[in-house]
C-alpha cells in the first residue's frame, strides 16, 4: 500500500498546518542526523576556545552569535538537537511499554487489578510531572543525561496508562473480543494481538505530541543546571547560562530557546494532524 | 448524592490520594540507590559523622518504620531539618512558599483577565485579527517553553522598554511591610502601604504573565466556542424575546455558565503552572519554592527534597479540590458520578 495515496494522508496534507510540522519535524531530524556535514563549524561541540571571537553578535558567520568563549551557537544548536531527540525517543521507549502494560492489564484482566492499578496512576498523576521528575534527579547521585531520561520516564508512563486504560473499557465490550474468549484466546493474546492494535491510532498520536512535549520537560530540566552538563551542546542549558547575561548578550539564551520552541511546535503540529486524520482524542 | 456527600467524598479521595503520594515520594526518597548520608555529608567526611547521621534519620530502622516516624512528624509539622540550610525543614517552607503562592495566584488572575476577554472578542469577531491573535496564542503558549516566554518578556518589556522591574519581589530602595501571610500583596495593604503595593504588583507581573502564558490560549479557545453554544441556548432567545439589555444578558446569564471550563482548565493547567514557576521563578529570581528547590537539590539534601515535592503536591491537590467544588457552585446540576 502507497501510504501517500491513502486518503487518511489526504486528509493529513489537506491541513497545511500539518505539513507544516511535518516539514519542520524532518528538517529537524535531517539536521540532527547529518550535523557533522551540515555545520560550519563541527568542533565548537566540544571543550573548545576561541577567545578572538568570543561574545560576538550574529553576523554572517556566526548566524547565531558566538558564546563568551567563542563557539559558534549555531553549530551548537543542531548538536543540541541531536540530545534533544535521543531524549524524547529514549524517554518514550521506557515510559509507554511500561504505560500501555499497565493500562491493558488495568482495563482487561479484571477489577482488583484495575483498582490497584488505576489508584497507582492516579497517585503517580498527582504529583506535578516536572516536580517528580526533579525530586527523582535531585535523589539520584549527580545531574547527567541518563538520570534526565529515567526521571521524565518516570513522570510520564501514567499518561499511557490513562489513556490505554480508557480505551481498553470500551474495546472490550466489542464483539471480536466476546468472540475470542469464547475460542478460548489467552488473557495475553486477547490484550496485546486483540485490543492493543485497536489503541494504536490513539498512541501513535499522542507518542507524535509526547515527543514534543518530553523534549520541552527535559530541556527545562537542563535549563534548572540538572540535566546535561556542560561542555555537552544541550539547548536547555544553553539558554540558562544565557539568561543570567540578559540583556547584553541575549543571542545566547534567544537562539537555543527558539530552537527548543520549533521542535516542539513541530511535532505539536504533526501530532495535531495525526489526531484529525485518525479521528481521536488523546 | 447529595452536594454534602460529594463534598466529603472529594475531600476523602484527596486524603487518600495525599497518603500515596507522601508513599510514593517517601519511598523514592529511601529506595534510590546510595546512602542518603553519604550523599548528604560528601565524600569526606568520617564513618563515624556518617553513623550518626543515619541515626539520626531512622535509616538503620526498616522502611515500614521510616515511614511511620515521617508520617507522624509529618502531621506534628516537623518534616525534619534541613542538612543545606541547617534549620527546620518547616521554617524555610514557610519563608519561601508565600512568595511562589502569591506568583501562581498572580498568574490565575492573568489567565482569567486576559483569557476571558480574547476569548469573548474572538467569538464575537469570528474569522478576524483578535481571533487569529488569539488561535495563534493557544498553539505558540503550550508549546513555547516557560522559560523562554520568562526571557521574551524580561527583554521586552524589562530590558528594552524599562516599564517593568527587572527581578526580586520588591525594589531594595523600600522597606518590607511586616510579615502577616507572607504575601507582599496583602502585607502592604494591612499597613496601608500603597506605594509598596505598587511596586511588589509591577515585580509580580511579568513573572506571573510568562506562567500564565501556556493557559491563556486554552482559556481563550474554550470561552469562544463554549460561549458560541450558550448564546443558542434557549434561555438566551428567551431573555433577548424580553428585550433584556445586550449587558444584562452577558453579566446575568451568560457569564456563569461560560466560566465553567476556565475554572476547570485552572485544575487542569495547575500543574503546569506550577512546574512552569520553577522555571521563571530561577529567570526572574524570584525567592520562592524554586529557588529552595533547585538548592536543595543541588546540596542533595534529603529531607528539604521530600518536603519541596510533598508541599507542591499537597498545594495541587487542594486547589484541584477547591476548583471541582467552585465548579459544583457554577453548575448546579453536575452529576455527582465521579
Amino acid at each position: 500500500m502507497n501510504i501517500f495515496k491513502t486518503k487518511s494522508f489526504y486528509k493529513f496534507s489537506r491541513n497545511p498546518l500539518s505539513v507544516f510540522g511535518l516539514i519542520i519535524v524532518v528538517i529537524v531530524l535531517l539536521l540532527a542526523i547529518f550535523a557533522p556535514y551540515i555545520t560550519p563549524f563541527p568542533e565548537h561541540v566540544g571543550p573548545f576556545t576561541d577567545f578572538a571571537n568570543k561574545s560576538k553578535p550574529p553576523d554572517s558567520t556566526y548566524i547565531f552569535g558566538t558564546d563568551k568563549i567563542g563557539r559558534d551557537i549555531f553549530t551548537r544548536c543542531i548538536y543540541g538537537y541531536r540530545i534533544s531527540l535521543i531524549l524524547g525517543v529514549v524517554v518514550l521507549s521506557i515510559a509507554v511499554p511500561i504505560g500501555v502494560t499497565m493500562g491493558l492489564c488495568a482495563g482487561y484482566i479484571g477489577k482488583k487489578t484495575e483498582l490497584i492499578l488505576m489508584r497507582i496512576t492516579d497517585i503517580f498523576l498527582a504529583i506535578p510531572a516536572l516536580v517528580l521528575a526533579l525530586s527523582i534527579i535531585g535523589l539520584l547521585d549527580r545531574p547527567n543525561l541518563v538520570y534526565t531520561m529515567i526521571a521524565v520516564s518516570m513522570a510520564w508512563w501514567p499518561w499511557y496508562t490513562r489513556l490505554i486504560y480508557n480505551l481498553t473499557r470500551s474495546i472490550k465490550t466489542e464483539g471480536y473480543i466476546t468472540a475470542s474468549e469464547v475460542m478460548g484466546a489467552s488473557k495475553f493474546h486477547i490484550m496485546f494481538w486483540e485490543i492493543l492494535p485497536n489503541c494504536l491510532p490513539s498512541l501513535l498520536t499522542k507518542i507524535t505530541l509526547d515527543l514534543g512535549f518530553v523534549i520541552l520537560v527535559g530541556s527545562s530540566l537542563s535549563f534548572l543546571g540538572l540535566g546535561a552538563q556542560p561542555p555537552t551542546p544541550d539547548l536547555g542549558t544553553m539558554v540558562a547560562k544565557g539568561a543570567s547575561m540578559l540583556p547584553d548578550t541575549w543571542w545566547f539564551s534567544l537562539f537555543p530557546g527558539f530552537a527548543i520552541l520549533i521542535v516542539v511546535l513541530g511535532f505539536n503540529l504533526v501530532g495535531d494532524g495525526l489526531k484529525d486524520m485518525f479521528d481521536v482524542d488523546v | 448524592m447529595s452536594a454534602a456527600q460529594y463534598f466529603f467524598r472529594r475531600t476523602f479521595i484527596s486524603i487518600i490520594v495525599f497518603f500515596g503520594a507522601s508513599i510514593v515520594i517517601f519511598c523514592l526518597a529511601r529506595l534510590i540507590p546510595g546512602d542518603p548520608a553519604r550523599i548528604a555529608l560528601g565524600p569526606f567526611a568520617s564513618k563515624e559523622m556518617v553513623e550518626q547521621y543515619r541515626e539520626l534519620l531512622h535509616l538503620n530502622e526498616s522502611i515500614f518504620i521510616q515511614y511511620k516516624i515521617f508520617i507522624t512528624n509529618l502531621f506534628q509539622g516537623d518534616l525534619g531539618i534541613s542538612t543545606y540550610t541547617k534549620r527546620p525543614v518547616l521554617i524555610d517552607i514557610k519563608s519561601y512558599f508565600p512568595a511562589t503562592f502569591e506568583l501562581v495566584l498572580m498568574s490565575v488572575t492573568l489567565m482569567v483577565l486576559i483569557g476571558m476577554p480574547l476569548g469573548i472578542l474572538s467569538g464575537k469577531f469570528k474569522d478576524t485579527f483578535v481571533d487569529h491573535i488569539s488561535r495563534v496564542f493557544s498553539l505558540l503558549g503550550v508549546v513555547t517553553p516557560s522559560f523562554l516566554w520568562a526571557i521574551i518578556l524580561m527583554l521586552i518589556f524589562a530590558f528594552w522598554l524599562p516599564i517593568f522591574p527587572v527581578s526580586e519581589r520588591f525594589s531594595e530602595t523600600l522597606d518590607p511591610p511586616k510579615l502577616v501571610t507572607g504575601l507582599l500583596l496583602i502585607d502592604s495593604l494591612i499597613e496601608g502601604n500603597f506605594h509598596f503595593f505598587k511596586d511588589a504588583v509591577a515585580h509580580l507581573f511579568l513573572p506571573g504573565l510568562a506562567i500564565a502564558m501556556p493557559a491563556i490560549g486554552n482559556v481563550a479557545r474554550l470561552t469562544r466556542t463554549n460561549l458560541s453554544d450558550i448564546y443558542d441556548k434557549q434561555y438566551i432567545e428567551f431573555a433577548k424575546s424580553y428585550s433584556f439589555s445586550e449587558f444584562k444578558i452577558a453579566t446575568k446569564y451568560a457569564l456563569k455558565p461560560a466560566s465553567i471550563p476556565t475554572v476547570t482548565i485552572i485544575g487542569l493547567d495547575f500543574a503546569l503552572m506550577l512546574g512552569n514557576a520553577f522555571l521563571v521563578e530561577t529567570v526572574f529570581v524570584w525567592p520562592g519554592m524554586a529557588k529552595y528547590g533547585v538548592e536543595v537539590i543541588l546540596a542533595k539534601d534529603l529531607n528539604g527534597i521530600v518536603a519541596t515535592a510533598l508541599i507542591i503536591t499537597t498545594f495541587y491537590l487542594v486547589i484541584n479540590m477547591v476548583v471541582d467544588f467552585v465548579v459544583l457552585l457554577l453548575n448546579p446540576r453536575i452529576s455527582f458520578k465521579d
